[in-house]
């Protein structure tokens, strides 16, 4: 059997059984119960505010994480390195800890808040601010890999045509930079539009409601199962608005000649390397580092009320499905990315691009409720309820270990495969001894990404908690719940020192190798 | 190797994973789903686990939800496979949806003879009351001053309508909150007419902070003080006293009076007919347990004769208002629909 | 160029003293990795000297960005922004320097005429073969009137035939202009047929000039 074969069987065969099957069953159930009045009870105005919200933070994280790129990339300063390992973290963050954070800085009483006190915090400011915070890193580190990797002859003829290095930017980088900048707009589009905590606790009240907070009352609250499948389906069509803008063509790559470092634009002339020291530090210290920095404040004081034999279950338990997710996800997004890099075929390409981008628009409630509907009737093993909570964190990694491994494969030249094909090599050895350790980085990335995502998800993990057992992220939404918010802030610094460990073992394990 | 490393992992994955609850004996056990406060360390639920364990011999299986409303839901999903036999912390708010479902059976009438007669979750005894609270403001004098005393002359209209109160007030969301429900009904009450809980409705929204998915987010808010007053029961005055020996939070009285939220516990029709439902019950409106209720759950307890704890005896207890019982499920939608469409075009 | 020194991971580019005068074409030779296109790199001012100065004219083009010293380079890659027809990418500079619309057309118009490829204008650069893309990159880079023109590998990437005939154009278009050229070749063909004078770079150093 061919390894394309194998990779397809095994990747359609998790998505029929664990996605599309489940999906498609509630849709079936909930097609069933829609009628007018239920189609009635959708007001325009949600489909339009988490729109709305959703580009806006989606325009604003683009202008901060690109220029934030750029800064990083053509200039040298003190602090780099940690911008840039802030930016790694700052993604994978349990939500209620940083909107905790987020008050705890900018809130009536925060530490800047109280400087201003006509800023209105509650509401669009502190919705969009949430959403730069968590989203700014994936514009940073897409356009940052392609500032790295293209080729820069383009920018230099420009210069030397006398173009200043705004049009330059304007004219030719930002042409190369299309396909990187739009993957990122519609990943956090499609993750802004799915949010969920941030909207919950800082936008506040209907006004502020989205379609995510919508299907959770629907199906927490009110039990109206064919509206909150309504529902996601217009979440499910904006996914599919968006993936216009997801998988264009890479920028031309570095040529084998290039050796030399590519910065173009060279910031570090004395005035702009001052310019951009002190603007990017400003802006990452209001934004970033500043809730960080609360939120370990505030952390610490709550660590040493915790209970420390309390915290073993859930270190071992989060640490444990963590494990399991990653590796779950590593393998399906390994199947999928060899599928599109080697089938002939452009449909099966786009579908397997869009089926990994699915779980993104996918509201986490329902998805987690159709999978408990199926897991209700299924063989007694599947009612593990455990194993609904890896499936969905999995689903929840998938999109990004695909566009780690994806972005990866493409990188291996055709050339490659035929100088393998003509020492005889046939496609199973190509895969284990060529493809595989070409993109073991990529795998250890994948991985830890979906560890973190893993580690920091509470909603799979509310929806199908079982008695006496808990997660980190669990264990903080009940200390949330039950009023112990000092507690929560020290189970919230264990799980951001985590995430620093885990991000920190993968660098050096990159670089050892 | 690193296959079999691996694979161990999946395995212990497993058994670390395993559910206890479906490895207990179905018939020496006892199912009660809950919402979260009422589980963990010194609370309620740990009390009623440890004395009933005790007396029976029979584990007490506690599963807790973020609400009672997503413990209700829960029981519905499930319907005839569901592992709950009783439900604890039904309230007010839930009870008219709770009943709707017919998945409750009545209470039976010996367990109310030593509970206060006012103290009812409706008069089909479908459900039994252990607690009981009045909603109120609770404020911070340090940051704000108000006559805090029943003999306040202050209406909620009067308060509401205060120009002072810009931009202080932190409530619940009436769609996701129990307690936030029970305020907007508070509001319905007063007003007696639509425009008019309209027009209230609308000079309230540029007072508040926010409006709070649940009472932990909204009090959490008020604590680290970005808001001046939230809406929470009469009794977090007297956690704040015994607790934190902090006097600085103080009840806001209104001359009309406050409504009561009762919570209570109901048995579930599909349940394996249990011998285990008698002594929990029996336990719950129990005078030892009742006795920890004050300071577990912070709510009055609702049997007769309990003697308060000291910081819940100087607390003046408010003018009680009664919401009515005959409020349906579609009414409750359609006062939330509304509420919302208020919300959404106030400036 | 007086005392240029460059320091690289290895080596070092060291340049004690050069000088070509207008209408010149200076041919540098050398292996790959022996500096060349450093030289050309530090001279557009896509990368900094360790010390030394860079003088066109009286001025000092080091201290100078690059946007600003009325350098033009063509590379071995012919780099046409791809979003821009072939006509688009000739008008580039021109448009930079507020060139109107028909004054633009009408020069680019003469250049591509004067390459021979004046039916290509409407192309795309990927519609192109390397030989018309590399004189499209040619015509972009004279049409702009710089005094200086550099040339990094420009025939590597072509067939034989349009070897020749490139190399035809760069010597013609640099004597009319009477720019001052560098030409810089690992294949000393190339400088044989264009170069007046040739220097050779070996691990940095430079040797030369000398007449051909």
């Amino acid at each position: 059997m061919k390894p394309l074969y194998l990779a397809s069987s095994i990747f359609f065969a998790f998505i029929i059984v664990c996605l599309l099957f489940p999906v498609f069953h509630l849709v079936w159930l909930g097609v069933q119960s829609i009628n007018v009045e239920t189609l009635g009870l959708i007001p325009l105005r949600l489909v339009w505010f988490t729109c709305l919200q959703a580009l806006i933070s989606a325009v604003l994280s683009g202008v901060l994480g690109i220029s934030f790129a750029l800064a990083c990339y053509e200039t040298d300063f003190w602090g780099k390195k940690l911008i840039i390992r802030f930016s790694e973290v700052t993604f994978f963050l349990p939500t209620l800890l940083v909107t905790l954070a987020l008050i705890g800085v900018w809130g009536n009483r925060g530490w800047l808040g109280q400087m201003f006190p006509w800023l209105n915090f509650y509401g669009w400011f502190a919705v969009l601010l949430a959403h730069i915070f968590f989203n700014y890193s994936v514009f940073f580190k897409n356009v940052g890999q392609s500032l790295k990797e293209m080729d820069r002859t383009e920018e230099k003829i420009a210069l030397s045509l006398g173009a200043t290095k705004w049009t330059t930017f304007c004219k030719v980088s930002l042409v190369k930079l299309r396909s990187s900048i739009l993957q990122s707009f519609s990943i956090v589009f499609l993750y802004c539009s799915a949010s969920f905590f941030v909207v919950l606790i800082l936008g506040g009240g209907p006004r502020f409601s989205t379609l995510e907070t919508a299907i959770y009352q629907a199906i927490k609250v009110d039990l109206n199962i064919p509206l909150a499948v309504c529902l996601a389906m217009i979440q499910i069509c904006i996914c599919l608005l968006a993936q216009v803008f997801y998988n264009p063509q890479s920028p031309p790559r570095l040529s084998a000649e290039s050796r030399h470092s590519e910065r173009v634009y060279n910031l570090n002339s004395d005035g702009l390397r001052k310019f951009v020291f002190w603007g990017v530090w400003i802006v990452s210290a209001l934004l970033v580092l500043i809730p960080v920095i609360n939120l370990v404040v505030s952390g610490l004081g709550g660590f040493f009320k915790l209970d420390v034999s309390d915290l073993f279950q859930p270190l071992l338990l989060s640490f444990i499905v963590g494990v399991q997710v990653s590796l779950l996800t590593s393998f399906i997004a390994l199947s999928a990315a060899y599928i599109h890099k080697h089938t002939n075929l452009p449909w099966v390409r786009r579908t397997v691009s869009f089926i990994c981008t699915l779980p993104v628009a996918l509201s986490t409630m329902v998805f987690g409720l159709s999978l408990i509907l199926v897991l209700s009737t299924s063989l007694q093993w599947m009612q593990d309820k455990w194993v609904g909570v890896i499936i969905v964190q999995t689903l929840s990694a998938l999109p990004m270990s695909f566009r780690i491994l994806s972005e990866s494969f493409s990188k291996l030249e055709q050339e490659i495969y035929r100088s393998a094909e003509s020492l005889g090599t046939g496609k199973f050895q190509q895969l284990f001894l060529l493809e595989i350790p070409a993109v073991k980085k990529s795998i250890a990335l994948a991985m830890a990404t979906s560890f973190g995502i893993s580690i920091g998800e509470a909603g799979a993990v509310l929806l199908f908690e079982s008695q006496g057992k808990t997660t980190l992220s669990l264990w903080l939404f009940k200390l949330i719940g039950k009023y112990q918010f000092e507690e929560a802030q020290g189970v919230g610094l264990i799980l951001l020192l985590f995430m620093l460990l885990i991000f920190t073992m993968k660098e050096k394990w990159e670089n050892l190798r | 190797m690193s296959f079999w490393i691996l694979a161990l992992f999946f395995c212990c994955g497993r058994e670390a994973l395993s559910d206890s609850v479906q490895s207990a004996e179905k018939s020496e056990s006892l199912t009660v789903y809950t919402y979260d406060a009422m589980t963990g360390k010194n609370s309620l639920g740990d009390k009623l686990k440890r004395d009933f364990e005790k007396n029976t011999g029979a584990k007490l299986n506690l599963v807790s939800f973020g609400s009672v409303g997503e413990a209700l839901n829960q029981i519905v999903i499930e319907g005839k496979k569901t592992r709950a036999d009783v439900l604890l912390g039904i309230d007010s708010s839930f009870a008219n949806r709770a009943r709707s479902t017919q998945l409750f059976v009545k209470v039976p009438e010996k367990y109310f003879s030593e509970l206060q007669p006012s103290i009812d979750l409706g008069k089909d005894h479908l459900f039994l009351p252990f607690d009981y609270g009045y909603l109120a403001f609770i404020y911070n004098i340090q940051r704000v001053k108000f006559k805090s005393d029943p003999s306040n002359e202050t209406t909620l209209s009067q308060f509401i309508n205060s120009p002072e109160n810009l931009k202080r007030v932190v409530i619940e969301d009436p769609r996701t909150s129990s307690l936030g429900f029970t305020f907007l009904r508070w509001t319905q009450e007063i007003t007696k007419s639509e425009d008019n809980l309209k027009t209230l409705w609308k000079s309230f929204f540029p007072k508040l902070v926010t409006i709070a998915p649940s009472w932990s987010g909204a009090y959490g808010l008020f604590l680290k003080g970005e808001a001046d007053l939230v809406l929470s029961y009469s009794t977090s005055r007297a956690y704040h006293l015994e607790k934190e020996h902090r006097s600085q939070f103080e009840i806001l009285f209104f001359k009309d009076g406050h409504p009561l939220q009762v919570e209570g516990a109901a048995i579930v029709k599909h349940t394996i007919p249990s011998k285990w439902i008698d002594p929990f019950l029996n336990l719950l409106v129990g005078s030892e347990v009742q006795s920890q209720v004050p300071t577990t759950q912070w709510m009055y307890p609702a049997r007769k004769g309990i003697v308060l704890p000291a910081s819940f005896k100087e607390l003046p207890v408010p003018k009680s208002i009664f919401l009515s019982d005959d409020f349906t499920e579609l009414d409750r939608k359609a006062l939330i629909q509304r509420w919302s469409e208020w919300v959404v075009s106030s400036p | 160029m007086k005392n240029i020194k460059v320091k690289r991971e290895t080596f070092e580019v060291v340049v004690p003293h050069l000088e070509i005068e207008s209408g010149s074409i200076l041919g540098i030779m050398g292996k790959s990795g022996s500096g060349k296109s450093t030289l050309l790199n530090v001279i557009a001012g896509f990368e900094k000297l360790s010390s030394g100065e860079i003088c066109f004219e009286g001025k000092t083009l080091s201290l100078l960005p690059a946007e600003k010293r009325k350098v033009a380079i063509v590379f071995q890659r012919p780099a046409l922004f791809s979003h821009l027809s072939a006509l688009g990418n000739v008008c580039f500079g021109l448009k930079i320097q507020k060139y109107t619309v028909e004054q633009q057309v009408e020069k680019a118009s003469y250049w591509l005429s004067k390459l021979g490829i004046e039916h290509l204008a409407n192309r795309r650069p990927n519609e192109l073969s390397g030989g018309e893309a590399q004189r499209v990159a040619l015509a972009r880079s004279v049409i702009v009137g710089f005094p200086i023109l550099l040339l990094d590998e420009p025939f590597s990437s072509l067939d034989i035939e349009s070897r020749v005939a490139a190399r035809k154009v760069v010597r013609d278009i640099a004597k009319e202009l009477k720019l001052v050229t560098i030409l810089v070749s690992h294949d000393p063909t190339d400088i044989e047929a264009i170069a007046d004078e040739i220097c050779i770079m070996e691990a940095g150093k430079m040797s030369g000039p000398t007449k051909k």
